[in-house]
Parts: C-alpha cells; sequence; structure tokens
C-alpha cells in the first residue's frame, strides 16, 4: 500500500500534468501525421493554443445547460483518474468513467444542432463497444491478482499481458478507435471542458494501458510507459496502412475481439492461474 | 406469528370490502387506511424480528389444511370454466392434471408426513414484507387516480374488482414469502398465478385475452413443476418442509431433483426465457398493474424462491440449469430491450434481464452470490415501480408512451421528467444501488469459475448501459417548441413519485445499513459461517462521495442552468443524416432474431438439464 503523502502527490500529479502530457501528445502526434504526410505539421505546442482560444471566444449564445453536463464530465473524468493515480479499486475507476461518459453523451444530446446530437449518438455507441473489452480487461486482472485493487496489480510477479494478451489486443484496439475522432461544434467553454476531459481520459487510458506491464521490478514503470506511448502512436501506422477502415467495423471490432481473443483468454486464465 | 398472519389476512378483509364499495370516496377512504395500516404493519413485523435469526411457527390446524384443498379444486374448478368459455383449452388441461395430483397426494401420502413448522420469518423474508407491503401499497394508492382516469375513457368501471384483485395479490404474496409448509406456498403460488391472469386480462380486450391465458399456461406449468417437487419430496425425502429440504441439501445428501423443479418454477413466475413472454403482455393491463407485477408482486415469487434455493445450488444439475438460464436471460434481454422505443417494452425487457442476473445469482448459490441477489432484488423492485408509475403519469399526459415521443421531457414536464431520470439513473449508473448490486454480482460470477456467465455478464451490462443512456438522452435532449404540457398530478401522486425517487437515491446512499442489519446475518444464519463485506468500506465511502457530488450538482447548478433559446439549425438536419450510417441496431438486434436465439438457448438447457436427472434416476 502507498502512504497517505504519496497518494495525494499522484493524484495531483495527474490533475495537474496530465493535461499537459496529454496536450503535448497530441501536438506531437499531429506533428508527426503531417511529417508523415510530407506536410510541415502544425507546432507541438498547438493544442494549447487551442485551448486558450476556446477559453477567450465571445459567447452571444451561451447554452448553460450543455456547459453543466460537459463541466459534470470533465469533473467525473478528473475524479476517474484520481482513483486510478490513487491506486483505487479498478472497477470503481471504470464506473467513475462510465458516469463521466454520460454526462457527456447527455452534453451532446441537449445541443440545438442534430449534428452534435448525432455525435452524442455516436459517443454512446462506442461506450457500447468499449464496455465489454475493458470489463473483460478488469476481469482478467482480477483473476490473475486475485484483486481488482490496483496497487496489487502493479506488484505481481510477472507482467500481466503475458497471461492475459487476448485481453490486452482488445484494448489496444479500442485505444487506437478512440483516436479516430470526430469533432462536434460545441460553445467555446463547452469545447474546452470537453477537450480537457478527453486528455484527462487519454492518461487515464494509457495508465490503463501501463497496467498491462507492470510488474514488481524497479524499472518495470519504465517500461510500462514506453511501451504505452508506443502503442499511443499506433493509430498513425494503422491509418497510414489502412486508410479507408470502415466505420461499421471500427464498431464491430471490439466486440468481437472481445468474443474470441478475450473470451479465449478468459478460459486460459480459469485453467491456468484461477 | 400474530403480525404474520394480520397481513396476510387483514389485505383479505380490505379486498372483500373494496369488491362491495362502488363509490369513489369510499373508495379512496378504504384503499389509503388499509394502505396505511399494511405498510405499518409491515415494518412493525421488521422491527420485530429484524435481529432473529429465523423464527418458526407450528400453527398447526387439520381445518388450514382442508381449506386449503378445497381452496385448491375451487381454483381448478375456476381455471376449468374459464377455460372452457374462452375456448382455451391447455389452461384448463394443466388444471386438471395438476389439481387432481395435488389432492390426492394430500389425501394420501400428505397426510401422514408430520409438519413441525408451517410458518417462519427471516431476515430475507423481512426484506420482502418490507417491499411488498410499502412499495405494493403505495402502488394500490396510485392506482386510485389512474383507475379513476382510465375508467373516464373505457368502457364499463370494473375498478372494484380491480382492487379486490390487488389486496389479494398482496395477502398471497405475504403468504409466500412466510411458509415454510411448501404445501401452503404453492397455494398462495397459485393465488398470484390467478390473479395476475385476472390483471391482464382486465381490460377485456382480444389482446389482452390472449395474453391472460398465455400467462396462465405458462404460469400452470411452473406450478405443475411445483406439486411434482412437492410429490418427489413427499415421497423420497419424507418432508414438506422448505427449511428440512435445505439442511437435508446442505447436509450432503442430493436434494437436487425437488431442487430444479422449484427453480423450474421460479424461472416460469420470474419470466425467464423461454417463457419471458408472459411478462410482454402485461403491457396490455393498466399501468399500475404493471408497476405491481414488475416490482414487489409476482415476478419476485419466482426469485425470491429461487434465492430460498440457492444453499442447495451451485455445481450441479439444478444450480447449473437456473444460472445458465439466468445468465443467457440478461443478456438476451437486454439486447431486446435495445431494439424497443415503447417505453414499457423497454422496461418489461429490463425486468426480464434484471431478473436474470437475480436467478443467476442464485444459481451460484455462494454467499457472495446470494448477497448480490438480494440487493438486485431490492432496488430493482423500488426502481422500477418508481419507472412505471412515471411512464403511467407521461403517458396520461402526453398521450404517448413511446420513447421517441418523450423528446425534450424535461422542457414539457419537469417534475415527471426529474423522478424518470432518478428512476432511469438508478437502474444501471454509478453510484445508484443497482450499480452496487451489479458490482457484487460481477465478483460472484467471476468467483463462479463458470467463463460463459462472465461474458453473458460483460455484454449484457453494455446493452443496458446503451439502452439507459439512450432513454435518458431523450427526455432532456431538445425540441423544437417546447410546451409545459404538465398538468398538477394529484396530491398523493406527486407524494409517491417523490418518496419513490428520493427512497432510490437514499438507499444507495444507507445499503450499508441494510447490509450489516439485514443482509450479512442473514447470510451468516444460513451458510453458517463468516461472511466478508463484498465492498470495501473505502469504496462504499467512495460512492457515497459520489452521490454527494451528483446531488451537489443538480441542486445548485443545474437547476439554475439556462437553456439559450437561440433559433435550432434545422438546415443541418441531412448533415446529420450521413453521420450514422451504422445507426441500424434496430435491425442488429432484431426482436424476432433475439429473441428466437434466447428460447432455442434456455429450451435447450432445461431439457438437457431434466434429461440429466431423470437419466441419473433410472
Amino acid at each position: 500500500m502507498f502512504s497517505i503523502q504519496t497518494l495525494i502527490l499522484s493524484v495531483v500529479l495527474y490533475l495537474v500534468f496530465a493535461p499537459l502530457a496529454a496536450g503535448l501528445l497530441e501536438g506531437g502526434f499531429n506533428k508527426l501525421s503531417g511529417k508523415l504526410q510530407g506536410r510541415p505539421g502544425s507546432p507541438i505546442l498547438q493544442p494549447f493554443d487551442d485551448l486558450f482560444q476556446l477559453l477567450k471566444k465571445e459567447e452571444n449564445l451561451a447554452d448553460q445547460v450543455q456547459e453543466f453536463f460537459l463541466f459534470g464530465f470533465l469533473l467525473f473524468l478528473m475524479i476517474a483518474g484520481g482513483l486510478f493515480f490513487a491506486g483505487g479499486d479498478l472497477l470503481m475507476v471504470i464506473f467513475t468513467l462510465t458516469l463521466a461518459k454520460v454526462f457527456l453523451v447527455m452534453g451532446l444530446y441537449t445541443s440545438q444542432s442534430r449534428v452534435v446530437q448525432k455525435g452524442g449518438e455516436r459517443e454512446l455507441l462506442l461506450m457500447m463497444t468499449y464496455e465489454p473489452v475493458i470489463l473483460l480487461a478488469a476481469v482478467g486482472f482480477y483473476l490473475v491478482n486475485s484483486s481488482f485493487d490496483i496497487a496489487d496489480i502493479l506488484h505481481g510477479a510477472l507482467p500481466d499481458v503475458v497471461l492475459m494478451p487476448g485481453m490486452f489486443l482488445g484494448f489496444v484496439l479500442i485505444l487506437t478507435m478512440k483516436q479516430r475522432s470526430f469533432p462536434y461544434e460545441l460553445s467555446g467553454k463547452a469545447q474546452a471542458m470537453e477537450k480537457l476531459a478527453h486528455w484527462y481520459e487519454r492518461i487515464l487510458l494509457l495508465g490503463l494501458l501501463s497496467l498491462f506491464f507492470a510488474w514488481d521490478w524497479a524499472f518495470s514503470p519504465v517500461v510500462a510507459v514506453s511501451v504505452s506511448l508506443v502503442i499511443d502512436f499506433l493509430p498513425l501506422l494503422i491509418d497510414r496502412c489502412f486508410p479507408g477502415m470502415k466505420r461499421l467495423f471500427a464498431i464491430q471490432a471490439p466486440w468481437i475481439m472481445a468474443m474470441t481473443a478475450g473470451f479465449a483468454n478468459l478460459i486460459f486464465l480459469y485453467l491456468t492461474v484461477y | 406469528m400474530g403480525t404474520i398472519l394480520f397481513l396476510i389476512l387483514f389485505p383479505l378483509v380490505a379486498a372483500a370490502a373494496l369488491l362491495l364499495i362502488k363509490t369513489d370516496g369510499a373508495r379512496d377512504w378504504m384503499v389509503k387506511r388499509s394502505s396505511a395500516v399494511i405498510a405499518i404493519a409491515s415494518i412493525f413485523l421488521a422491527v420485530q424480528y429484524y435481529a432473529v435469526d429465523g423464527e418458526f411457527f407450528v400453527l398447526e390446524s387439520k381445518v388450514i389444511s382442508y381449506a386449503i384443498v378445497g381452496i385448491e379444486v375451487l381454483l381448478g374448478l375456476v381455471i376449468l370454466t374459464l377455460g372452457i368459455r374462452y375456448k382455451k383449452y391447455l389452461a384448463p388441461l394443466l388444471a386438471l392434471v395438476q389439481t387432481p395430483l395435488l389432492v390426492w397426494f394430500e389425501l394420501t401420502t400428505g397426510q401422514r408426513i408430520p409438519v413441525t413448522n408451517n410458518l417462519y420469518i427471516d431476515r430475507f423474508s423481512v426484506i420482502m414484507v418490507l417491499i411488498i407491503g410499502i412499495i405494493g401499497t403505495l402502488i394500490c394508492v396510485y392506482s386510485l387516480g389512474y383507475m379513476k382516469e382510465f375508467h373516464h375513457h373505457e368502457q364499463a368501471d370494473r375498478r372494484p374488482w380491480f382492487f379486490f384483485l390487488l389486496f389479494v395479490f398482496l395477502s398471497a404474496m405475504f403468504g409466500i414469502v412466510t411458509s415454510n409448509n411448501l404445501v401452503w406456498m404453492l397455494f398462495f403460488w397459485e393465488i398470484t398465478t390467478l390473479c395476475s391472469f385476472f390483471l391482464i386480462g382486465y381490460t377485456k380486450t382480444k389482446e389482452s385475452i390472449h395474453n391472460s391465458f398465455r400467462a396462465l399456461v405458462i404460469n400452470l406449468t411452473g406450478g405443475l413443476a411445483f406439486t411434482l417437487a412437492i410429490l418427489a419430496l413427499g415421497s423420497f425425502y419424507g418432508t414438506l418442509e422448505l427449511n428440512q429440504m435445505l439442511a437435508i441439501g446442505t447436509m450432503g445428501y442430493s436434494v437436487v431433483l425437488p431442487a430444479a423443479l422449484l427453480a423450474f418454477a421460479g424461472i416460469t413466475k420470474a419470466a425467464q426465457m423461454p417463457f419471458s413472454s408472459w411478462l410482454l403482455g402485461v403491457t396490455a393491463a393498466p399501468t399500475p398493474a404493471s408497476a405491481l407485477l414488475h416490482s414487489s408482486a409476482m415476478v419476485k415469487a419466482g426469485v425470491f424462491l429461487i434465492v430460498k434455493l440457492a444453499p442447495v445450488m451451485g455445481w450441479n444439475i439444478a444450480g447449473i440449469m437456473t444460472s445458465m438460464i439466468g445468465g443467457v436471460t440478461f443478456l438476451v434481454a437486454s439486447f431486446l430491450a435495445i431494439s424497443q422505443s415503447d417505453a414499457k417494452r423497454v422496461l418489461s425487457y429490463s425486468t426480464v434481464s434484471n431478473l436474470g442476473l437475480i436467478v443467476a445469482c442464485g444459481g451460484i448459490g455462494t454467499p457472495g452470490a446470494v448477497w448480490a441477489a438480494i440487493m438486485l432484488l431490492l432496488f430493482h423492485a423500488i426502481a422500477k415501480s418508481l419507472l412505471f408509475l412515471c411512464v403511467g403519469t407521461a403517458e396520461r399526459q402526453i398521450g404517448s408512451g413511446d420513447i421517441e415521443d418523450m423528446d425534450g421531457l424535461f422542457g414539457r414536464m419537469p417534475r415527471i421528467a426529474q423522478y424518470m431520470a432518478i428512476g432511469i439513473s438508478g437502474m444501471f449508473l454509478a453510484p445508484f444501488g443497482m450499480l452496487l448490486s451489479k458490482w457484487i454480482a460481477l465478483k460472484a460470477f467471476v468467483d463462479s469459475g463458470n467463463p460463459i456467465l462472465v461474458m453473458a455478464l460483460v455484454f449484457g451490462s453494455a446493452a443496458t448501459l446503451f439502452y439507459w443512456t439512450k432513454w435518458l438522452g431523450k427526455i432532456i435532449a431538445i425540441i423544437a417548441n417546447p410546451m409545459d404540457v404538465e398538468e398538477t398530478e394529484s396530491g398523493s401522486e406527486r407524494l409517491i413519485l417523490s418518496f419513490l425517487a428520493a427512497v432510490t437515491a437514499a438507499l444507495s446512499v444507507l445499503f450499508p445499513v441494510i447490509a450489516t442489519s439485514l443482509i450479512v446475518p442473514y447470510l451468516q444464519a444460513v451458510y453458517q459461517m463468516e461472511i466478508a463485506y463484498e465492498l470495501s468500506a473505502t469504496n462504499l465511502y467512495l460512492m457515497s462521495l459520489l452521490m454527494a457530488v451528483l446531488v451537489l450538482l443538480f441542486t445548485f447548478s443545474f437547476r439554475k442552468a439556462k437553456k439559450s433559446t437561440g433559433p435550432i439549425c434545422l438546415s443541418d438536419v441531412e448533415q446529420g443524416e450521413e453521420a450514422l450510417v451504422e445507426w441500424d441496431l434496430a435491425g442488429f438486434f432484431g426482436e424476432k432474431k433475439m429473441d428466437l436465439i434466447g428460447v432455442i438457448c434456455c429450451s435447450t438447457i432445461i431439457v438437457l438439464a431434466f434429461l440429466f436427472l431423470l437419466g441419473g434416476a433410472f
């Protein structure tokens, strides 16, 4: 277990540095993506600039109800991430994340624009496709470590990915899909909160991903973080290799993965470690 | 014991009186007063017995036994005449098999088997009594206004009959949850079957009569299995008592045949696949009847029996059959709910799927699973009654029960929409009770070592998340010309809805109190061992914290938030259409297809299980 000081410190570090890290990742991602297409690409710090522009935007039609829901999205995401980095219970983190996403969907549904409402429907559909993959991964971690506590999962004898390759693949898949974002136009303040929340979410998901590579070894955090970063940039390659991947497939793929690789992995865990 | 007898007998007296009362004023008075009396008696019973591990009552009487046999014969005759009158012959046929069988057994073997304890009460029964006595009576009071309006538009006023049925139902439910003698339980069981038959067929339309007979046939099939279970228990084990059966089973002797038969009866009553169709037919009845059947009566009798059997379930044929049927039903019914747009049908499928979860927990039979089952049962009863009553009120005022027509309900009927939103959140979202229960269920499923159940839970949860969020999104969405059409509901109606909404939220925070005072001691008494807490204290505090944040957000921020009144851009409709080509879920999870899959899977499981049992016997 962590001491209370490390606990508070890690939460504070997450709350302060997650947006910075995610913004830098996004900037770097865009830059690299531009380079690969032979364009100069936007500056690495561009995402932060965008964020400030949004906050400064003059508003003539502020939609307070929408802003309320997006604030909820941001707030509950910060709580979910905070719980994760405090070493809390994995299911608690997942359920709080779901609560946050429901706020996002509500915020989009309450928009006056059909396009944004459709965006809400899409977010909801994606939520449904990710849910089994994430829950199944949590079950896997529980079977391997006999605990849902993140603090326990971090200290296994082996990196969990060794025993959970099927669940890991599913997780990589949803992370990759996630970044094919579908932008919708909101009011400046709402959009800023949405952007910020998505940054927090990205770091949280990377954190979840690195759980697969964490074990009781001093340098395991280095391994975990580097592998996660590599996977974070995977969409770049996938988009290069399969530019015309169908949207329908993007929605079905995580389920297919969970039903096949995830299920096989689950049976394997029952037969071996449980 | 006095309180139990009072709870069984008093609603009968009230029912008889209501059958005779013809004026609105007198009926209002009678229903409200009797409901208050029943609710208070239930709470009194809880205070009396919450600290008791389980108390049994002898109540030996030849008169009661003969009366029960006599009434059973009478019920059989009623079914016979009705079946012949409406030219539906399957139900009379079942009655013709079951009633003589039971009477013959009662008058021969049954006579010789000594019954020590006819009634009992333990903490699980206390929880059930509270659900029936409080939620059930609230629905009765709500029905007053609803039925007045209902008969305003529709045919002959048959309200005395309606309220008679409701109160008989309550009496029979109290009987089921306190009977230790299985012959008694079967008696009450059959009364609920008949009551629900009459409630479903209440409007006497062609559809409702068809639905009511389907429900009757299915529940009589369950009743027949129940009778066979009694026969098997009496002939092979020499007992008719539930506690004896459980004791024999936990001592290591196999009671798998009667357990499987009783579980089968529970599965029919709890509307599990392949028998779920009867519960869908309830939508033809007035909405309060649906609320009662879905939340505190009827289907809850089915899951109650299965959860009672949990100690003799587990890795035996009865347990495997039950948990697999529950798991498959949970999964398939969740997908079925996605394809629906009629609010009552969504609620119905959600009931079927949640009951599936409870049934699966009962089949797994471990203390953790039973813990989850009892919590699910409790929270489902509250949130589901709230939702049905909300839909009933909304339907009356906007003239449609279609979720598509609930667009922007927050603008049109702010109060009802709020209650509805609480009910919906209560069904699937952290930090509300159902989610806490599902959390415990997930752990129990994983620990049960059955990967198929885990997959069913994981995918079913995703579907559940989808259809509730979609509904929630609908009611807060924005429509072109919101008009406040909210009528002032009657005072008692509003009181009931706000009470149920408050309980949905409050119990989610207060549930550790229920866990420590009722669930844990109950499990300790049943399993004779120390029971660990299923959710750590830290997680409970965190959930309470989330609830506090939610409440604060909504009271201080949401209420004050103003909706922008800018013009609605209709021009971007076309752009919006393109965005979602894959949005054809109704096709993907078509009702017919999914239903067929569920029916085939579950029928196969049942047939295999019983073939296996019979193969073992001979």
